[in-house]
């Protein structure tokens, strides 16, 4: 018996002693029991769960209106803009989101309150074969897959607080005061977090290269791992949780708009440098018209809309600051996150609201009658600006491998 | 119902004890009995409670044959039994066909034939391997005369107990049956929660603190060699070696959790792993991995095709049969046979070898050889086990065979690299090998599994396992575990450890076999 006594014993003051240190200090913003200065007020370590403190966060604010997609719109959006009609807004968008994910963690947040709105931000990649990313978590979401009700979620979140990998992130917490909590209250990147970010990498033009690097080292890997990546249709992988998406809120009349994000020119250029998959990215633009025009179709509803803000216009080609320069965009954080300002207009569009700065095709509305002028438009205003920037398509052109080129031209010329 | 999982641990597990004890103290003893086979069943069906029918079906099919066979044994027309057996087995190959094979066998047809058949994907009921196997073995024992007249319940709490439904060990109805009725009276022993308590421990400290870490560096490699990545020479063995102990750790860790939830009931499973990569040969390899299988194959496979009764050349294409069977009844795919095959060819070369050169039990420097030469080709042997394809496996064995290149990165060469890069060393980085970190862990395992005694050894006073042949290595470090303080902190520290690796859950890589 004393064996067992001591077994017992020395598990419970152990196991409990771990969460309970895990608790109070809240690597993961969960709890928030204990707020001490120089302890715990700033979590550094959110940025690496971000799947688990937003399934968390968005059953404490049980908002109405749900910002989702991929780190653009994290960045981006604003929940607090003034023109949001059914508050509270939270910013749900997840780094890297797939259109898998981007499913499970609407079906979360409509489970937690109705949701009046969702502000869905589209990207082509979303809807590539990965279905999702490290750090998403069934168990995390109160909905299983069947859309029954996942009974132990909350339990399931709490138990990282029970874990050596909680323990870690709290002793980084403890120990990296200096470095801010990503994230606000309500879900979005803050400004704070990027200027350091980008002082950090010595400037705006430093973080521009850094991030078109690693881009096309994405697209090389996600080609390397699947060569038809971009070149998917509406009846493979991704597009049946669009459906699946879009169905919910048609029947639970829930407003849904439709958003392609503005990525910065320099980076569409990275992206057309797969010049015959192009065909593609524009497919997938098609598929997702042509998917909610059939749906709300079906259901007879009208359809929702679907703003484009990609592509070659004022804000997307704004100039990126010389090597050694301090300054900051007026738009863009690097190529791919567009700053708050910019979201700002884009809601601006959404809502109708005036703004001092337009550009003639910012936010068209698509369908499938006017989509295929929309490329044509898209292809003169893309030759306007690689005269204009002939600068920077030089200094891109260095960015892309030989072999990238070589392995693109193979692939669709033996197609 | 996972092992490693809060439900299991914090929840099924006690309850089920509990339950169980007080009514083996203040109920009969078959109110126990029938309460662990709900509780059985309540554990299988938590995974898929559709698939419950199947098992059931196939225990009432079984039962009522094995009792018609029993009945038939002093018949004197055999004939009859041996068709009911027949009828019997093909059932049972039939049910685990379909589940497991039919999609493979379409897409194969489909492929080589030019044929267009369409069948939907099919599910693969969790354990359908493992019990229909100990069942089989039933209704050929019974046919034999070697069963007895089992009560029902018995019969069912045979097949589905809990702890060795899922991924075995391949229990046999003669170690297993006897249990439940060698006594009229449940008594709680706390030598049996206490054994059963470090045993559990230990297994689920492999499983998700040594198995589930281990796996963060082969997973990768597998997955990028299976999409066509040409991995290098330290690449691949990193993910190959990485591989061979995350499978060990993750399917011994499994077992040793089996036989300690076993024996907080009071009964013992047989022993399904005795060191195997202590092997000094492939012979050897089989006596000491998943043992139960081996055991399965080579009394219901290998000595029904011949044994070796036939001639050495019968006796070689009876091991490789039954290899080639034991290959696919891990999987349906091209993979688990050509894994089976290797294996068959190293057991025929290890006999022929043996034939000529005789071990030496006694020449250390003998034995350290075969060990080397077994524990390299079990290893290789595993890439084609892992690998998704056969194109993954070719591309992992190439790098391990040097033909993709060496890769050392720079800042491990410092000032020899450029005479490094002059005969052909690549110094760039590696991508799926983790470096020193990675080395430390596997010159961890390494010792673990060469030279510390299995968890058997260390129960060795507690009689584990229904099995005694973990004959302990004489030249080895000796742990005895007793119920001492000491042993109480050292067993509470494992399984807190495994608590706090919970939360990232993985399935057994068994399960889907």
């Amino acid at each position: 018996m004393r064996f067992l006594i001591i077994f017992c014993s020395v598990v419970l003051t152990c196991y409990l002693g771990v969460g309970i240190f895990n608790v109070i200090v809240d690597p993961y913003q969960q709890y928030e029991f204990v707020t001490v200065k120089n302890f715990n007020e700033n979590k550094p370590t959110v940025s690496n769960h971000v799947r688990l403190y937003k399934a968390d966060m968005v059953t404490r604010i049980k908002p109405q209106t749900i910002i989702i997609g991929n780190s653009r719109c994290d960045t981006g959006l604003s929940p607090n803009y003034l023109g949001w009609e059914n508050k509270p807004v939270y910013n749900m968008s997840l780094p890297s989101a797939t259109i898998y994910e981007i499913r499970r963690y609407v079906e979360h947040a409509h489970s937690v309150r109705p949701l009046k709105h969702i502000v869905l931000c589209l990207e082509d990649i979303m809807f590539a074969s990965k279905k999702y990313n490290p750090g998403f978590s069934e168990d995390n979401l109160n909905l299983n897959v069947n859309g029954g009700k996942n009974w132990g979620a909350w339990l399931h979140r709490l138990s990282y607080m029970f874990s050596f990998g909680g323990t870690m992130d709290s002793i980084k917490t403890i120990r990296q005061q200096d470095e801010i909590t990503a994230y606000s209250e309500l879900g979005q990147r803050k400004y704070d977090w990027w200027l350091k970010k980008t002082n950090s990498w010595g400037g705006v033009h430093n973080l521009f290269n850094k991030v078109e690097r690693s881009k096309m080292k994405g697209l090389l890997d996600a080609f390397k791992k699947d060569p038809d990546f971009l070149t998917r249709n509406s009846d493979q992988v991704g597009f049946e949780h669009y459906r699946s998406l879009l169905k919910t809120a048609y029947r639970d009349n829930i407003k849904l708009t439709i958003v392609i994000t503005p990525s910065h020119a320099r980076l569409e250029e990275i992206r057309r440098t797969f010049s015959p998959a192009i065909k593609s990215i524009n497919a997938i633009v098609k598929d997702i018209i042509k998917i909610n025009e059939q749906i709300s179709s079906s259901m007879s509803k009208d359809a929702f809309i679907i703003y484009d803000f990609s592509g070659y216009n004022d804000f997307t080609t704004e100039k990126v600051p010389e090597k050694l320069s301090e300054d900051l965009m007026n738009w863009y954080w690097e190529v791919a996150h567009f700053k708050a300002e910019l979201g700002d207009v884009i809601l601006d569009r959404i809502f109708s609201k005036k703004t001092d700065v337009t550009s003639s095709d910012f936010g068209m509305k698509l369908t499938s009658e006017n989509i295929q002028k929309h490329f044509s438009n898209k292809i003169n205003a893309r030759l306007k600006y690689q005269e204009e920037f002939a600068g920077d398509i030089l200094e891109l052109k260095q960015l892309v491998p030989a072999y990238f080129e070589e392995a693109i031209k193979q692939k669709y010329n033996t197609q | 119902m996972l092992f490693n999982s809060y439900i299991f641990i914090f929840l099924f597990l006690p309850i089920t004890v509990i339950v169980f004890y007080l009514l083996g103290k203040y109920a009969r003893l078959n109110a126990a009995i029938i309460w662990l086979f709900v509780a059985s069943m309540f554990f299988y069906g938590w995974w898929n409670p559709i698939y419950l029918w199947l098992i059931v079906v196939s225990i009432v099919f079984n039962y009522v044959l094995g009792l018609f066979l029993y009945k038939l044994r002093e018949n004197v027309n055999k004939h009859l039994a041996k068709m009911m057996l027949i009828i019997g087995v093909i059932a049972n190959l039939s049910l685990l066909g379909y589940y497991k094979y039919a999609n493979f066998f379409v897409e194969n047809t489909n492929e080589y034939l030019g044929t267009d058949i369409q069948l939907a994907p099919i599910i693969l009921p969790i354990a359908i391997s493992f019990f229909t196997f100990q069942q089989i073995a039933y209704l050929v024992d019974a046919y034999r005369g070697e069963t007895e007249e089992y009560n029902f319940i018995h019969y069912c709490l045979f097949v589905t107990f809990f702890p060795q439904l899922i991924a075995g060990p391949i229990v046999h109805h003669k170690e297993m049956l006897p249990q439940f009725f060698a006594s009229k009276k449940i008594d709680l022993k706390v030598e049996n929660i206490i054994v059963g308590l470090a045993i559990f421990s230990i297994g689920l400290f492999k499983k998700v603190v040594i198995a589930d870490n281990i796996a963060l560096y082969a997973t990768p490699a597998f997955a990028a060699a299976d999409q066509g990545v040409a991995l290098s020479f330290i690449e691949a063995w990193g993910a190959s070696l990485s591989y061979t102990f995350q499978l060990y750790f993750d399917f011994s860790g499994y077992a040793d959790m089996a036989i300690g939830a076993a024996r907080m009931f009071g009964i013992k499973l047989p022993l399904n792993f005795n060191s195997p990569y202590k092997a000094n040969s492939i012979i050897d390899f089989w006596r000491r991995w998943h043992m139960t299988l081996s055991r399965f194959l080579r009394d219901y496979v290998y000595i029904p095709l011949g044994g070796n009764r036939n001639g050495k050349y019968r006796k070689h294409l009876n091991m490789l049969a039954t290899m080639f069977l034991g290959g696919l009844w891990h999987g349906a795919g091209w993979t688990f046979v050509c894994w089976g095959i290797l294996h068959g060819l190293y057991l025929v070369i290890n006999n022929i070898w043996r034939t000529f050169v005789p071990l030496d039990p006694k020449n250390i420097y003998n034995i350290i050889v075969m060990r080397v030469v077994t524990f390299v080709a079990i290893v290789v042997g595993w890439v084609l086990f892992r690998a998704e394809t056969i194109d993954g496996a070719m591309s992992i064995l190439s790098g391990m065979a040097g033909l993709n290149g060496l890769i050392i990165p720079e800042k491990y060469l410092g000032p020899l690299a450029p005479y490094a890069q002059n005969i052909g060393i690549e110094t760039t980085k590696l991508i799926y090998f983790s470096g020193f970190g990675q080395i430390l862990f596997l010159v961890a395992l390494f010792v673990i599994v060469w030279f510390a005694p299995n968890t058997q050894e260390i129960m060795s006073e507690y009689s584990s396992s229904t099995s005694n042949d973990s004959a302990s290595e004489k030249k080895q470090l000796k742990i005895n575990f007793r119920p001492t303080t000491v042993w109480a902190f050292i067993i509470s520290i494992l399984f807190v450890a495994g608590l706090l690796s919970l939360n990232s859950v993985s399935e057994f890589l068994y399960f889907q076999f």
